[in-house]
């Protein structure tokens, strides 16, 4: 087990916004988290990767207890966060913003063969390196995140809505980029609204709701149930 | 409601009883035994007035202005003028350094409090202090002298302490009336305010003002009193460093904290700059320091029972800052 | 034609110092949101270090030499100050800090009024002056000036081409991703904070060689000037801090030379720091703070 999360709760201020929350992902795999608006997805997410002190409750990462440790600690242990818009250093170039990618001391030594590695991901960086990240549009922006959390050489990468606010045609590229990532050896987690994308793309999927899972199942038997049908897919 | 303003709620017999026996003693210290502390007396009311006066902007708006001192300036500097130049009856001349702190208020406050928040605010007003020093130490380089005659200490405390009085009945109605509740809403979020359909801009000016005016009046009665004074003497950024010391240390926000925070630190300086001199200001220093650090409730808010876990001082501050962002 | 250029090269000097003094300021802003009001009382603190390690070596140790030694001096002052007082305050509200720094400023200021007295002091060291073509620039001005452009040249590499200097930048464009790519942003902000007061020191050493005075409260006009240069070029932007100091050089040389008198020119930088904040509150290259 790659991740294993076992009841986290996360509070803001006296607020509890996830509820003891208990999932896994395996090593290889593509696991997809739904929810609405407020379900707490970012929140959870922040959790898993140190943004935000969860209240109680475990998450072992590779075995090693993570709840405790530090964003920066975690990425060394080879775990990327693709947050929710991106998050780009806006007046940074895209090759400064890749760079930064590979800040921990184990990345920096594979800067080379990353770099290499993010152009045949995303040929379109290549032409912009010298563009402040902050003039580049939606969908360059967010494979600009994409590429920068490779750079980091995870062994899991986690994905906050990847497909918020892009174009139908990016959309479409975005989860193929990001089966592609997957089929090269990266384990994944994805937060989505967009379930029928997410679905798709997915071996297994969760659906997160006002703090809590409601519901748990491989991602073909979730595109199935009646329930995700009229609540996630629109029919 | 932020639990700041329930000392002013608490009034009910005891604290006007109380408060009618410290005027009354207060008024008459010329004639009784303890009148060798008369200048004491008169400086104390001097910085207690202007923490009040500093705590209506900083305090009720959270708009902390680092050159409060300006308007004790301009007001001695205008009282003082009117006395030597235009012959104006030191009995008037309060009112002329009252009148001129109102205006630099209105002046500096236009442009300020319509766009500057926070930091920004008070930045601006540290870069209006030196620009009205600098100007009035190359008009006046030789400071104002009030001619000896008028040299009455007597009459002078009682102008202060009659100003004190009044400063403390302003805060009190203030609190007690619609302005509060405009001011409170400006402190913790402005922008709420504004779409609440309060005009901010003007309930800003009128703390401003408000806040300016027993500053100007004081500042001319310290000239009357001590009858000559340059612009160095009167535009010196450390009375703003004592005088923020004292609204925090007292409590931020509250009817009484300037008061006690006034009283506890003019004493304390009285009683060190007698031993060590700038020992009262490391003080100073260390106080403000340890209030942010520690208790940003000032000493009022130790005292008070611990049931919310906000206070009022860095909320206010904390919302100015919200609003900044 | 020869004076403007005169005037001209004069302001780009000054205008390297105030950059210098400015760039403290705007790291310990950008990365940090908080506004340091006691830059000048480390720079005061950096000119005494100077002042003291001239007389003490009997004027063996000039300002130039000098200046290693505020900049180590300088840095761990700024982590003391960090580990005991900034570390508490950099989520609290930028008031809080404010007044806070205040609170240090004035106890630093005064310390110092009571250990070294208030009166004025001054380095005596100078050196002959410089003649280029025809005209003559004092030696001491033109090495200060051309010091704080390389160091400011040199910060400048550092925050671009190194990867402390990238996550400099990065924690004060986005917190969150910068943690997020392994940016110990606590460590980050205790080394910008120790940077920045260094940055203060050397200033104050560099400062001895054109101004004649050091004294406790020297900071106070200091403070107020790195404010005017940082909001000219916008607070927290770092390039901003060049700009700004450039643009007030020559403003604050030109005005003292051709349009007011000697005592009313240190009332021109806080002129213009009032007109930018009106016209633009978040300075002349401001940033979005988030």
């Amino acid at each position: 087990m790659l991740l294993k999360v076992d009841n986290l709760q996360v509070m803001y201020a006296d607020l509890s916004v996830i509820k003891g929350i208990s999932f896994e992902v395996s090593e290889g795999e593509v696991v997809v988290i739904l929810g609405a608006n407020a379900a707490g997805k970012s929140t959870l997410l922040r959790a898993l990767s140190g943004l935000v002190r969860p209240s109680s409750g475990t998450c072992r990462y590779g075995g090693v207890h993570t709840e405790k440790l530090m964003a920066h600690k975690i990425v060394e242990l080879g775990m990327a966060h693709v947050p929710e818009g991106g998050q780009l250093f806006p007046e940074m170039a895209v090759f400064d913003n890749l760079l930064m990618g590979c800040f921990t001391e184990r990345a920096r030594k594979q800067k080379e063969s990353s770099l290499e590695m993010v152009f045949d991901y995303f040929p379109i960086l290549k032409e912009r390196l010298k563009q402040i990240a902050g003039t580049l549009s939606g969908g360059e922006r967010q494979m600009l995140a994409i590429a920068r959390g490779l750079m980091s050489r995870p062994k899991m990468i986690i994905f906050d809505e990847p497909s918020l606010g892009l174009a139908p045609k990016f959309i479409e590229t975005i989860f193929q980029i990001i089966k592609r990532i997957n089929k090269d050896g990266v384990t994944v987690l994805l937060v989505e609204q967009n379930a029928r994308q997410a679905l798709q793309i997915a071996d297994r999927g969760y659906v997160l709701e006002r703090g809590k899972i409601n519901l748990s199942d491989s991602a073909q038997k979730l595109a199935n149930n009646d329930y995700v049908k009229k609540a996630y897919l629109g029919y | 409601m932020p639990d700041g303003f329930k000392s002013g709620e608490k009034l009910k017999l005891i604290y006007p009883a109380i408060f009618a026996a410290v005027v009354l003693a207060l008024a008459l210290t010329p004639y009784m035994p303890w009148k060798e502390s008369l200048s004491f007396l008169f400086y104390l009311l001097m910085w207690t007035t202007m923490a009040m006066g500093l705590n209506i902007v900083m305090g009720f708006t959270g708009y902390v202005n680092f050159g409060y001192v300006v308007f004790f300036g301009t007001g001695a500097m205008a009282g003082g003028l009117a006395i030597e130049k235009l012959s104006v009856s030191p009995y008037l001349a309060p009112f002329v350094g009252a009148f001129a702190a109102l205006a630099l208020a209105v002046l500096i406050g236009v442009p300020t409090l319509r766009g500057l928040r926070g930091a920004y605010f008070a930045i601006a007003t540290l870069g209006v202090l030196e620009v009205v020093k600098i100007f009035l130490m190359d008009l006046l380089p030789f400071g104002v002298t009030i001619p000896p005659t008028f040299y009455d200490p007597i009459h002078c405390y009682y102008y202060m302490l009659g100003v004190a009085v009044c400063t403390f009945a302003a805060c009190y109605l203030v609190l007690h009336s619609r302005l509060r509740f405009a001011f409170v809403a400006i402190r913790e979020d402005e922008d709420a305010a504004q779409a609440r359909g309060i005009n901010t801009f003007f309930y800003k000016m009128i703390a401003n003002m408000l806040s300016a005016i027993p500053a100007g009046c004081v500042g001319a009665i310290e000239i009357w009193h001590s009858t000559y004074a340059t612009p160095q003497d009167v535009f010196v950024a450390e009375k703003t460093i004592a005088v923020i010391a004292m609204v925090l240390l007292g409590g931020i926000g509250t009817l009484m904290g300037p008061i006690v925070g006034a009283v506890c630190l003019y004493g304390l300086e009285n009683a060190l700059w007698v031993t060590l001199p700038f020992v009262h200001l490391i003080a100073y220093g260390i106080i403000i320091i340890g209030i942010v650090l520690f208790a940003r409730e000032g000493l009022l808010g130790l005292f008070r029972p611990r049931t919310k876990p906000a206070d009022p001082g860095a909320l206010a501050l904390q919302s100015a800052q919200d609003a900044d962002t | 034609m020869l004076d403007l250029l005169y005037t001209l090269v004069q302001g780009l000097l000054l205008g390297g110092i105030y950059a210098l003094v400015a760039l403290g300021l705007n790291l310990i802003f950008g990365v940090m949101g908080i506004i340091n009001i006691a830059h000048g009382t480390f720079l005061m603190l950096g000119a005494y270090t100077s002042f003291w390690a001239f007389t003490l070596s009997s004027q063996f140790i000039n300002p130039i030499l000098s200046i290693p030694f505020s900049l180590v001096i300088g840095f761990f002052v700024g982590i003391i100050v960090y580990q005991l007082l900034v570390k508490y305050i950099v989520k609290a509200s930028e008031l809080m800090s404010l007044l806070m720094m205040y609170g240090v400023s004035i106890l630093i200021v005064n310390m110092a009024q009571a250990v070294w007295t208030p009166k004025y002091r001054g380095i005596s060291y100078s050196l002959r002056p410089v003649h280029i073509g025809a005209f003559t620039i004092p030696a001491t001005y033109l090495i200060a000036g051309l010091f704080a452009l390389a160091l400011v040249s040199c910060l400048y590499i550092f925050l671009g081409r190194t990867y402390l200097g990238r996550a400099v930048r990065a924690i004060s464009q986005n917190r969150d991703a910068a943690s997020l790519m392994g940016v110990n942003v606590n460590l980050t902000s205790m080394i910008v904070f120790g940077l920045g007061v260094s940055i203060a020191f050397v200033s104050g050493s560099i400062i001895t060689l054109v101004s004649p005075a050091i004294y406790p409260h020297m900071g106070g006009f200091w403070t107020l000037l790195s404010f005017c240069v940082a909001v000219l070029g916008g607070l927290g932007n770092e390039r901003g801090a060049l700009f700004g100091g450039i643009i007030m050089g020559i403003i604050t040389t030109f005005a003292t030379r051709y349009i007011l008198s000697a005592t009313l020119a240190p009332m021109l930088a806080f002129l213009v720091l009032i007109f930018i904040l009106l016209y633009k509150p978040t300075g002349l290259f401001g940033l979005r703070r988030s």
